[in-house]
């Protein structure tokens, strides 16, 4: 008798429509007290997502309506456009910025459990409490039998591909992240489970054979981070273009140090010119200033083959300007302006020459300097100095 | 990186100028060439006993004059403006007015070195010289005034006048029987006491303001005249090499009684100059650098000003100087850096071989310090140094 009333509030939950949950409840009377929670949570979750979906379309016909587009015209690109124009954000991280999205894109999803007629609990492994890592486990190990029964029936004979017969081609790629798998199979799972499927899947991919298995095990790998652009901080590695006129590549990035912005464009194939609002670089009267803007080209080991054009401007002058205040006539000075373009500079020879990127991010020159000058306050002489105290 | 990089030079070169020995293989031309072949990208060694008389140590730019020490040897690299002068200097003729050339260019480029070597040019075809150090010394390092008698409101600079005199025996003592036999063509009245005779030797003149400071501005005009008017007749040529200057124009730091700065058209010494630069005699060549210490600041290593000679001589001076001939100095190219690199590295001046410390990390080792002979260390160099000379000659010294 429970069973059933079980499997039909469960099959009444894939439905889920209040009415069918209220005449379940008059027909059912004992239940266990976690798989009422779960019904509670279920039922709320189904609603609340019902009253989002609703929200979410209410407001892209108010957005549509603000933007004076057709409701049409408004998909997921329009909306995100709108968002960013209706509520500008000076936040850098981009997880923190206003966002309009489907709620089924963003919310946390429910888990739910699938009961066959009988109420029981679809499939043995949900005793397990880890079900779908567990089938995974045991489909590798199926495919690992396969695949050792493959090649033993095959070995020698001329029926099949040789490439068949050899490991698995992972070369440029690496196992996806415990945390990846966890969201590709929506369960959690320990540490320990996850080191188990690794060492699986190593095997796996070790056997003569699991070549046949590739598009299986490729599911699995994602290509080894070349560029450490998100590792970055400040601007990422720039895209290699080419000159449409003389068709060399080149790479451009924008950057800046303290007060310094610097738009720096290094081109490929070159010969070792600097050209820095004008400056060549025994301008650079400091040898500090010539070591600083070298530092990349000889870390490098690339001097003499990457031309650098620069155009720098005053950060501070392009604000909205403070009164009493005349407008700074040059940017940077010794340091300062070398070091902005230093910056930019290693970052397009990390996309022109990308066998050196690793030993320019040791060096620190991909990472952006953000120290600024610290501003003075009001009733002191500078940022922290005081007026010297004095008995009057 | 750059104290780092200071130290680990110091020892570098230590330790090359230790391994010093003298190469007796020379790869750079010693002997003389007269009139004809001046090449461009060669490496020129001056004779020690001729730089002496021409007194190179303290006419040479101060860092290079103490490198010719350390070295023993006083090689310059001959290069594209050096044989320009040479060659303008072949045309002289006693038919032509006096041809005026402007050494002009960035910082460090070799003009005072390039005038040097004319200086050198004019020695080994026996011509007269006139070689001012800096014309600045006479706007802006005088040391005692005193108002002439000769010219009203004119200003006498004893000491420097001396120097000017001291300077002009020694650095001529190669055509001085040629000078002992050119006379002078009127009495000159110096002081009641003091005369020159009509038909003695011009070099009267110059004994006479070394040995009385007080008339030796109004010699050394004298001299200048007496230079100018021989030369007119053919009996010898003239090379009046002034470094700097377009500070004979520029400001002074004379006070006169009212305590207001003479302008330099009142200073004996610079008229005296001035009157050489212009082109009323003939059969003579004025070599003129024009440089920017007269405008700019030294200490400032940001701000980046024009060296063009309109600039620097201004309106005034530069009326007075036209029409000359300018002549550029210019950065090094790659082949004349690797000329200068591997002269240094067969004197040992450039001693470090690879980077064998292993103590240290690869990136340090990669600095140019560490492998200043290897190929690497070639490159860091020239690009270090922006292919300018004086920046390349700083970055190989060790002081």
């Amino acid at each position: 008798m429970l069973r059933i009333a079980f499997s039909r509030t469960c099959r009444s939950m894939s439905i889920a429509s209040p009415s069918s949950v209220s005449e379940s409840d008059t027909s059912v009377r004992k239940i266990g007290k976690a798989l009422e929670t779960y019904l509670k949570n279920s039922q709320q979750h189904v609603a609340m997502m019902e009253k989002h979906r609703t929200e979410f379309e209410t407001g892209r016909r108010h957005l549509a309506k603000m933007m004076s587009l057709d409701i049409h015209e408004l998909d997921q690109e329009a909306i995100d456009r709108a968002i960013q124009y209706l509520f500008p954000s000076g936040l850098t991280d981009p997880n923190a910025r206003p966002v309009m999205r489907p709620p089924d894109e963003i919310l946390p999803k429910f888990q739910r459990f699938t009961f066959d007629e009988e109420g029981k609990p679809e499939g043995t492994r949900f005793f397990t409490l880890n079900p779908k890592i567990y089938g995974l486990m045991s489909e590798i190990g199926v495919k690992t039998q396969s695949v050792m029964k493959f090649y033993d029936e095959h070995v020698g004979s001329r029926s099949v591909n040789r490439n068949d017969l050899e490991p698995a081609n992972l070369s440029g790629s690496q196992w996806i992240t415990a945390d990846k798998i966890k969201k590709k199979l929506s369960e959690k799972f320990s540490n320990e489970l996850y080191g188990q499927v690794i060492i699986a899947f190593e095997h796996l991919a070790s056997l003569p054979g699991s070549a046949i298995e590739q598009k299986f095990l490729s599911e699995f790998r994602e290509p080894m981070t070349a560029s450490t652009g998100s590792k970055l901080f400040g601007p990422a590695i720039p895209e290699v273009q080419i000159c449409a006129e003389s068709n060399k590549r080149y790479a451009e990035v924008t950057t800046h140090c303290k007060d310094t912005r610097a738009t720096v464009r290094v081109t490929d194939a070159g010969k070792g010119k600097y050209n820095i609002d004008g400056l060549q670089l025994h301008d650079f009267r400091h040898l500090q200033a010539r070591e600083i803007l070298l530092a990349p080209m000889i870390i490098s080991q690339t001097l003499g083959r990457f031309d650098v054009a620069a155009t720098t401007s005053c950060i501070s002058n392009s604000l909205p300007e403070a009164p009493n205040r005349e407008p700074l006539r040059r940017s940077g000075g010794m340091s300062a302006l070398p070091r902005a373009v230093r910056h930019g500079a290693a970052l397009c020879i990390a996309a022109l020459h990308p066998e050196s990127t690793e030993s320019l991010r040791l060096s620190g020159l991909l990472t952006l300097d953000p120290r600024k000058n610290e501003r003075s306050k009001v009733n002191q002489p500078g940022a922290r100095a005081k007026w010297i105290w004095k008995r009057r | 990186m750059k104290p780092f990089g200071r130290l680990a030079y110091t020892t570098a070169r230590r330790i090359g100028t230790c391994k010093r020995n003298v190469t007796t293989s020379r790869h750079f031309s010693v002997e003389s060439n007269v009139q004809t072949n001046i090449e461009s990208g060669t490496l020129y060694e001056m004779d020690l006993t001729v730089a002496k008389q021409l007194n190179m140590k303290t006419h040479l730019p101060s860092q290079l004059a103490k490198q010719m020490d350390t070295l023993g040897e006083i090689v310059t690299l001959v290069r594209e403006p050096t044989a320009e002068v040479a060659s303008c200097m072949r045309v002289v003729d006693k038919h032509l007015p006096n041809l005026r050339l402007v050494l002009w260019g960035a910082f460090g480029t070799g003009k005072t070195v390039t005038l040097n070597q004319a200086v050198h040019h004019a020695y080994k075809n026996n011509w007269a010289i006139v070689n001012l150090r800096s014309a600045m010394e006479l706007t802006r390092r005088v040391k005692e005034i005193e108002m002439s008698s000769f010219v009203a409101g004119r200003i006498n600079d004893p000491s420097n006048a001396v120097a000017i005199l001291q300077n002009f025996k020694q650095q001529n003592q190669h055509v001085w029987k040629t000078l002992t036999d050119l006379l002078t063509e009127k009495d000159y009245e110096w002081s009641k006491s003091e005369r020159t005779l009509k038909e003695k030797p011009i070099t009267e003149i110059v004994e006479m303001g070394i040995s009385a400071p007080f008339l030796a501005s109004d010699c050394v005009g004298a001299i200048f005249r007496e230079l100018r008017r021989h030369a007119k007749n053919d009996k010898l040529k003239v090379l009046v090499a002034i470094d700097d200057a377009n500070s004979l124009w520029g400001k002074t730091l004379v006070k006169r009684a009212d305590r207001t700065y003479a302008p330099p058209s009142d200073l004996t010494l610079v008229v005296h100059f001035r009157r050489m630069i212009a082109n009323d005699w003939t059969n003579g060549c004025v070599l003129m650098v024009a440089d920017k210490k007269e405008v700019a600041d030294a200490r400032d290593e940001l701000e980046v000003s024009r060296h063009t000679p309109l600039e620097l001589f201004g309106e005034e001076g530069f009326e007075f100087i036209e029409p000359f001939v300018p002549i550029e100095t210019s950065n090094y190219t790659e082949s004349e850096a690797d000329t200068i690199y591997n002269y240094y590295v067969s004197k040992n001046w450039l001693a470090s071989k690879s980077g064998k410390h292993s103590f240290l990390p690869q990136y340090i080792l990669n600095l140019p310090i560490f492998l200043a002979r290897s190929e690497e260390g070639r490159k860091q160099l020239m690009y270090l140094s922006a292919f300018n000379p004086y920046y390349y000659e700083r970055l190989c010294a060790f002081n």
